[in-house]
């Protein structure tokens, strides 16, 4: 698969904006993760199927490829967004407000409480800093 | 709430409505009522136990839920079989039926994958309960039983001849079993009330509710000598009562196997900035 051209265009040099995006990648991966997960366990397969579904409807719907080059969300598995990380925060960020919304819908608001405290409790120190920045996963 | 939903909800009010309609008129006299109670009542637990098994198909192997509802499906699996040896021997043997009765045993024992599986699926959600939580469910719960304990099987078990013992310790083993069946689906729908995987849980507490009243009704009635289906108020209220109380935990579990993400909106404008 060739890697397609580098959109980077922000202030942090090339390597430092690479890792900043790998970062934010991981922690927009967790938190999907976990969400996914905890409607999965109880709320089964196909609703956590359906959230993917919608989450990735969302990013189509809000311009995903054309913001980073990448087909679908499923494709942060296999690569990291090069482009400005500043960016890729604010993209992080929408689309993990998103995905929050339609978790608290089907969780209902203590579950994903419970759920956004456990997964913010267990960061790593690196994706914790970073955490502490973009508020990704909120401490609620 | 979900707009797909209300065709299921529509079928349980008119079954109801048509019962309680019978009920009243009893065309074909109290035999061909007994009979149709009897059935209904089956059929009733029979569905509501298929679809509690099919919900738990709705979960990944090995997943507590999906234990958590199988056990759910097999206790009321137990309860349809006991109705079925009930309708047996209301219709068969009629007015002697002894009580407690084999299908009292049946019940009983269906009680323990049913008290397992909601007590799995809430431990499950991992969620500590607010004090105030607690507090509100645990003081229903202690309301609920101290009324029912004081007010109908305490009178009726104070004078019982050492004979009518196992009467006794039914009637209130289905009381305490009952209302902590309803606690525990009580603690779940705390917890799940405001999200989409919640809606199963207020019709099947208030179903379970309705078991405990019911059976606690029916101890006193059978303790009276009062109860005779078709033969006053007090036995209408209780078949009508454990009617519906088997199609509300029919519905929850309907509502399970339904759930769908098209069921909440989602509001697809955003702003970045909400939390």
């Amino acid at each position: 698969m060739t890697q397609p051209p580098s959109r980077h265009t922000g202030a942090l040099p090339p390597a430092e904006n690479a890792d900043e995006c790998a970062d934010l990648t991981l922690l927009f991966n967790r938190l999907r993760t976990e969400l996914r997960g905890a409607i999965a366990r109880t709320g089964g397969r196909s609703l956590a199927g359906e959230f993917d579904q919608r989450l990735e409807t969302y990013a189509g719907e809000h311009a995903w490829h054309t913001l980073t080059g990448l087909p679908t969300l499923d494709a942060l598995h296999a690569r990291v967004p090069d482009i400005d990380s500043r960016m890729l925060l604010s993209v992080y960020q929408d689309y993990s407000s998103f995905a929050r919304q339609i978790a608290g819908r089907l969780l209902g608001d203590q579950l994903q409480r419970s759920v956004l405290r456990s997964t913010y409790l267990q960061l790593p120190p690196s994706l914790a800093e970073l955490n502490a920045r973009c508020q990704m996963i909120p401490y609620v | 709430m979900s707009s797909r939903g209300w065709p299921a909800r529509a079928g349980v009010l008119i079954v109801l409505a048509c019962f309680i309609g019978i009920y009243m008129v009893q065309p074909g006299g109290t035999r061909l009522l007994e009979i149709l109670a009897n059935t209904l009542n089956t059929a009733a637990a029979s569905l509501g136990a298929v679809l509690l098994l099919a919900a738990s198909t709705r979960f990944d192997r090995g997943l507590v839920q999906r234990r958590a509802w199988l056990l759910l499906g097999s206790g009321m699996t137990l309860w349809a079989i006991a109705e079925l040896v009930w309708a047996y021997l209301q219709i068969v043997i009629g007015q002697g039926v002894p009580y407690p009765s084999p299908a009292d045993m049946i019940w009983s024992i269906g009680f323990i994958p049913l008290i397992l599986g909601l007590s799995a699926g809430h431990r499950s959600l991992g969620v500590r309960l607010s004090n105030r939580q607690r507090v509100l469910t645990v003081l229903v719960y202690v309301l609920l039983l101290a009324t029912l304990a004081i007010g109908l099987l305490g009178p009726m078990y104070a004078d019982l001849p050492p004979a009518s013992w196992p009467e006794a310790v039914i009637g209130a083993g289905y009381l305490v079993g009952d209302l902590t069946l309803a606690f525990i689906a009580m603690l779940s729908l705390a917890v799940l009330w405001n999200g989409l995987i919640g809606r199963p849980w207020p019709p099947i507490a208030v179903g379970l509710l309705l078991f405990a009243i019911s059976d606690t009704v029916f101890a006193y009635a059978a303790w009276k000598g009062l109860y005779a289906v078709g033969g006053n108020l007090l036995s209408g209220v209780i078949d009508v009562a454990y009617l519906a109380a088997y199609l509300s935990i029919a519905l929850g579990a309907y509502r399970q196997v339904t759930l769908r993400l098209a069921d909440v909106p989602v509001r697809e404008s955003f702003s970045t900035t909400e939390a």
